[in-house]
């Protein structure tokens, strides 16, 4: 097996790791919640769900530098200006920002998993879509839109699937 | 040898805005593991010096020898004005930010919880070091990609 091969093999299972263990923390959030009370086992699992998109983040960021390195050894440096590139980078550091604002507690929990659940798809959706052809500006433009109809939905979902807390008597 | 630094260079400054990033993780927990946030700082500070003294024989033995010649004659000068430019000067920030950080956690940890104003500043610093280290890797993508 080539570098090339192991790099982009290791970008997909970070890929991977990301969507689902994203798309895993949403589901179980709302799960846990459903009974209006947060039970030691759900936090469990909620914990293991980060750690496994802890996991994706760093293999996703480290095969990708080792893509813009072995691009840049073989000569092929035009890919490294590319907005595809450069909308994938945005996402990126969009999702190690967030995780920063989740642990310091800067951004509520539903913000920042809605947050993290479409940046992690948007990063997906960009990155399997063979010779994407939009430019910069109107993919971000495309992913803020789907920020705020994706954050709606997921809102409807939770009040839809959470019970209302009750007043303290 | 001059690819083998190319990738030296890249590696271990991902290694120090890696570290960095966890420094930043570290120090906002409620509970500092302050060993963890130690070793991550120092991490940071001895990954940044090497990065940039492989960096600095990469720009002499490369870069100065006719990478520069051949970016600022084309149409993409702007990369080698501006971003090499702010790139090498900025850089040098990074290992003495890291070094005051792990200074700051060595020898101050036990007083950050009666003087909490300390810790937050840290953590501003600590932040700056981050992401001024994501500043100098993008920076370091365009101008790859201009050469």
């Amino acid at each position: 097996m080539d570098i090339y091969a192991l790099l982009i093999i290791l970008h997909v299972a970070g890929t991977i790791l990301g969507v689902g263990g994203s798309t895993f923390a949403e589901v179980l959030s709302i799960q846990a919640q459903r009974d209006g009370k947060f039970t030691p086992e759900e936090g469990q699992m909620l914990h293991a769900t980060f750690k496994v998109l802890r996991v994706g983040m760093i293999l996703l960021l480290l095969s990708g530098f080792g893509l813009l390195l072995y691009y840049r050894i073989i000569g092929a440096t035009g890919v490294l200006l590319e907005p595809m590139l450069w909308v994938k980078l945005t996402f990126m550091f969009i999702i190690v920002i967030n995780a920063l604002l989740l642990q310091a507690k800067l951004v509520p929990f539903i913000v920042g998993g809605t947050l993290s659940f479409v940046t992690w798809y948007a990063a997906f959706i960009v990155g399997a879509w063979r010779g994407f052809p939009y430019d910069y500006v109107p993919t971000m433009a495309a992913y803020i839109v789907s920020l705020f109809v994706v954050g709606y939905i997921l809102h409807r979902v939770h009040l839809y699937f959470i019970p209302p807390k009750q007043p303290a008597a | 040898m001059t690819t083998f630094v190319l990738i030296a260079h890249v590696l271990v400054g991902l290694v120090g805005v890696g570290a960095s990033y966890a420094v930043v993780l570290a120090l906002l927990k409620r509970d500092l593991d302050v060993r963890f946030a130690l070793w991550a700082s120092a991490l940071a500070f001895g990954a940044y010096l090497v990065s940039y003294a492989f960096g600095a024989y990469y720009y002499d033995a490369v870069y100065k020898a006719g990478m520069e010649a051949m970016i600022r004659a084309s149409d993409r000068a702007w990369v080698d004005l501006f971003f090499m430019e702010a790139k090498g000067r900025v850089f040098l920030l990074l290992p003495f930010l890291s070094g005051v950080i792990a200074a700051t956690i060595a020898g101050y940890h036990a007083s950050f919880a009666e003087h909490s104003e300390l810790k937050r500043a840290l953590v501003f610093v600590a932040l700056a070091t981050f992401l001024i280290g994501v500043f100098v890797t993008a920076a370091g993508v365009v101008v790859s990609g201009a050469a």
